[in-house]
């Protein structure tokens, strides 16, 4: 593969970022990373892959995070890379869409895939579509491409010996103000599923939230970690938002994934087929999700998890 | 309030074929109005009904923009008319030919708040909503979970993957709603019966000032993925042996 | 022949299915059927969406609908598994608007907006007056002092206990001639004198079935609805709608059950192929197929005939008398599919089963639908 000139990478938080220097080094000759930030999370940068990076300074008090899209357009207009990767935070696209729009750049949302081809310029940029049932394999046209990426496209790497420059742009007045009139913190869990290497799934098959005990406990058992899908997160609230696995939340790659009274609907299987063991228990014996799995067991979870718990693995 | 609510017509997913070559059909498709687009008509109907105004709708496509039933279904939600920019050019649309498009539109028809949903639900891109917004040059924010108007303002609620922030958004904005922003209403029979009477207006490219704009993104190919093959192993019960065998198969796949 | 159905029609039953699968889970439903309970979500779901009034007078704030399209209506409800008493509702609210006086109609209007259902029980049906509702023999006689007292014994009455008012039908006093033998009165349901008796029904166990004795009951004069003598007259006006709303109510419940049971065809797995391969299965599941398409032929046709002007009293009666039978026959097959667990309350097919047999007796039986049929075709005939 032929390697672009100049990558760009943006994102709103150190893990992305990181993840996205590694990218950047994967398909561009010199990667030039934008951080706002301490400086130190502009000297990690540097570490994590960025020949170069654009400090913009700490978010200032007033100023929100989107405060900064004209900052980093004028950059951009400036240097004009090939590529800006930018993670997929709903703060990262509204500033992904208003660099579109101001530069004319094309822009890829959850990008899964990057080839570059032989000559310059040949990049091609691969997404889900139709609610998983399809990838998209795209071209930009324009001279700039913007591509949104998930968490766990890239691995971060480090080597704490790489050395690069620090350049501090001015502040560009940004054209359109909102009034941040307050910021209250949610309650998350900071869950990191694409990097687990064993994943148990619940689906809506648990029936009821005093199920989820056993599960724990038996994730626990196998050193796993604990997720969903849509259903039993956004409509029974019964785990957070952040353990949902499917085509609009989290993509996995275990080694092993044990998905507990999910029918196997695309939008989560989506999600999970990276996985390289797949294996799953359910009362229908119809459901699609044993066309999908290596083992299956057709039958009641509130019997088979309680057997499960009895082995040593 | 003169609020524009911008919708898109997708294909019924379940419908999609996969053809043997993997590519897809949509011959036995059926069009439907992308639901989180709904979402957006409901919010601009209850602002329209708290503080007076109006609410239109607004899509661009090719020939699918002009289905009957569609048409009477957006309507029969509470618009009071219809936008519709129509052109082969916009088959398959990228998000800034698309934005582009809406941009045309809003500006000729005239607004106070353009609302979109958070996404298509047929590609998911989100991101019409804020290039539209850039385009028109006023502000625009996504992620918005509660609209509150407050004079020539709107105080809103926009929910973060960890925070939930509370703006204030000066008009004209341009936003885009979350999907449990609220619950939709139902169309009832007289706005059903009425949909088919409202004002429904129809423009080209060229008549909202755009002619020959280039497209941004070009679609290589758009194909199911690979079938892993998987081992299908299938255990027809929950005896203790059954389970059993199943624990059996674990072990060594974690070994 | 288009056989279509309008935009208008389908964006309607679309609303109409959406707002059921949200507000109305079977669960709920399967509850209600055990324990003899209305749907109380189903109604507050149809009042908060103005579908309640679909049917109603335009002058009562209402969405009237033609005939197709009220047909289409039922046969959705009663294959989601909610039944047609919303349509029978309108029709009966429409018939009392037709003829009852101011002060009634706000009776009438009013419980229906707040509460989903008619504000009167029908209370025709006597022990010795069923098909032969001539024999009617409770009495209201005027006392002199705007008092009328009513005696009588009424059964099989429909929501006897819910309803605030009994819309009792009565023999007239010193009536003009044969065919103005009975008078109807709205009787407030809590007057001394009336006493309640549940029966309890096999099917249908969403509404309840009384015995209604009414001894002395006193009632003002001002209770007369309509006109003296004009009783079943007065009925007239949607007595073959109502054939009509009950085949259709009859169809969507084979529509259920067949739904139910060629997906379990498909999934039911016995020496290790789905039961839909085999032969006997695909039979039943062709006929249910035949007689589900007649009756959708048969509704739509004389519905259509309705909504045209065409006179549809024998074919309302073919339409009713087909449709509860063949219905019938459909979910019974649907059961004998899926076995065991059919005959269980685990599975809705047991409850279609149950539900679909009281069209038979109900509505007029079949039997007087053939009398009526019968006779009126020899007399073309002649």
């Amino acid at each position: 593969m032929g390697l672009l000139k100049n990558v760009w990478v943006f994102a709103d938080k150190a893990s992305p970022l990181a993840e996205l220097c590694a990218g950047g080094r994967q398909l561009g000759e010199k990667v030039t990373a934008v951080v706002l930030g301490t400086e130190e999370s502009a000297q990690q940068a540097i570490k994590r892959g960025a020949d170069q990076v654009y400090w913009l300074g700490s978010k200032a008090e007033d100023k929100m995070f989107e405060d900064y899209t004209c900052t980093i357009a004028g950059l951009l207009a400036k240097h004009r890379p090939e590529l800006l990767l930018v993670n997929a935070s709903k703060r990262t696209k509204v500033v992904a869409g208003r660099l579109a729009a101001i530069l004319g750049a094309s822009v890829i949302t959850n990008a899964i895939e990057f080839r570059t081809g032989e000559h310059n310029g040949d990049l091609q940029v691969s997404h889900i579509v139709y609610g998983g049932l399809a990838v998209r394999l795209e071209k930009p046209l324009s001279d700039i491409a913007i591509a949104t990426v998930g968490n766990g496209v890239f691995r971060a790497e480090t080597d704490s010996n790489r050395q690069g420059s620090i350049i501090e742009p001015p502040f560009v007045e940004d054209s359109c103000k909102l009034r941040l009139l307050e910021s209250r913190v949610k309650d998350t869990e900071s869950v990191n599923l694409a990097s687990a290497a064993r994943v148990v799934g619940v689906g809506r098959g648990i029936g009821k939230q005093e199920g989820l005990a056993m599960v724990y406990e038996l994730a626990k058992k196998l050193k796993a970690e604990v997720a969903c899908t849509r259903p039993v997160a956004e409509e029974e609230k019964w785990m957070s938002p952040e353990r949902y696995i499917g085509v609009s939340g989290a993509m996995i790659k275990p080694d092993m994934y044990l998905a507990l009274g999910i029918s196997g609907q695309i939008q989560h299987m989506t999600g999970a087929k990276g996985a390289r063991v797949i294996i799953a228990v359910n009362k229908d014996i119809n459901a699609p999700i044993f066309e999908q799995a290596d083992y299956g067991l057709v039958g009641d979870m509130y019997k088979v998890v309680p057997a499960l718990m009895k082995n040593q693995f | 309030m003169k609020v524009i609510v911008c919708y898109k017509v997708v294909p019924e997913e379940l419908k999609i074929e996969v053809n043997p070559d993997r590519s897809l059909s949509f011959k036995n498709v059926e069009w439907k109005l992308s639901q989180y687009d709904l979402n957006a008509v409901e919010a601009a109907m209850q602002l329209v009904e708290a503080v007076g105004g109006k609410a239109s709708a607004l899509t661009v496509g090719d020939q699918k923009v002009e289905n009957s039933k569609l048409k009477k279904s957006i309507l029969a939600r509470g618009p009071e008319d219809l936008y519709l920019v129509k052109d082969e050019q916009l088959k398959e649309a990228d998000t800034n030919l698309t934005a582009a498009a809406l941009a045309g539109a809003v500006m000729k028809i005239g607004f106070d708040l353009v609302l979109c949903g958070e996404g298509s639900s047929d590609l998911y891109a989100q991101q019409v909503g804020i290039q539209l917004g850039e385009l028109l040059k006023v502000p625009v924010i996504n992620a918005v979970s509660k609209i509150t108007p407050d004079g020539d303002r709107l105080i809103i609620e926009r929910s973060l993957e960890d925070e939930i922030e509370i703006l204030e958004v000066s008009l004209p904005a341009v936003l885009s709603v979350t999907a449990d922003i609220n619950v939709t209403r139902l169309p009832g029979m007289k706005e059903i019966l009425a949909a088919g009477k409202k004002p429904v207006i129809e423009w080209d490219l060229n008549k909202i000032g755009m002619g020959h704009d280039l497209p941004k993104v070009e679609t290589i190919s758009t194909l199911a993925p690979e079938q892993v093959e998987r081992n299908k192993i299938l255990i027809e019960g929950d005896s203790e042996l059954q389970i059993a065998e199943l624990v059996e198969y674990i072990r060594r796949e974690l070994k | 022949m288009d056989f279509r159905k309008t935009e208008e029609q389908e964006l309607l039953l679309e609303s109409i299915q959406e707002l059921v699968e949200r507000n109305v889970p079977e669960s709920y439903i399967k509850e209600c059927d055990e324990k003899c309970l209305p749907l109380t979500k189903l109604q507050e779901a149809l009042i908060e969406s103005g579908f309640i009034m679909i049917g109603i007078p335009e002058e009562y704030g209402g969405t009237p609908v033609d005939v197709t399209t009220m047909v289409l209506i039922g046969e959705l409800m009663s294959s989601l598994g909610v039944g047609h008493s919303m349509l029978s509702n309108a029709l009966q609210v429409d018939d009392a608007l037709s003829f009852c006086s101011p002060e009634q109609q706000k009776v009438v209007m009013h419980y229906l907006l707040t509460t989903g259902i008619n504000a009167f029980c029908l209370g025709i049906t006597e022990p010795q007056a069923g098909s032969d509702n001539g024999a009617i023999a409770t009495t209201a006689v005027r006392r002199g002092d705007g008092k009328v007292v009513i005696n009588g014994h009424k059964c099989f009455i429909t929501n006897a206990d819910r309803a605030p008012y009994i819309m009792c039908v009565a023999r007239t006093e010193n009536p003009i001639d044969e065919r103005h033998k009975f008078s109807m009165w709205l009787v407030p349901m809590n007057s001394p004198g009336i006493k309640i008796r549940h029966m309890h029904k096999v099917g249908i166990r969403m509404s309840t079935l009384c015995e209604v004795y009414l001894e002395d009951v006193v009632v003002d004069e001002t209770a007369l609805m309509g006109k003296d003598g004009y009783g079943f007259i007065q009925l007239m006006k949607n007595f073959e709608v109502e054939r009509l709303i009950i085949a259709a109510s009859s169809l969507g419940m084979a529509e259920g059950a067949y739904n139910d049971a060629v997906a379990y065809a498909n999934q039911r797995v016995q020496f290790g192929k789905p039961i839909g391969s085999y032969q006997l299965i695909q039979e039943k599941i062709v006929r249910m197929a035949i007689k589900i398409e007649n009756m959708k032929n048969i509704v739509y046709k004389t519905a259509w005939e309705k909504d045209n002007n065409i006179d549809i009293s024998i074919s309302s009666a073919l339409a009713k008398l087909y449709c509860s039978e063949a219905a019938f026959e459909v979910c019974d097959e649907a059961m004998q599919l899926f076995g065991g667990i059919g005959y269980t309350s685990e599975h809705r097919v047991s409850r279609f089963w149950r539900d679909s047999r009281m069209h038979r007796i109900g509505g007029g039986t079949n039997e007087i639908m053939i009398h009526v049929a019968g006779r009126a075709i020899l007399k073309k005939f002649k």
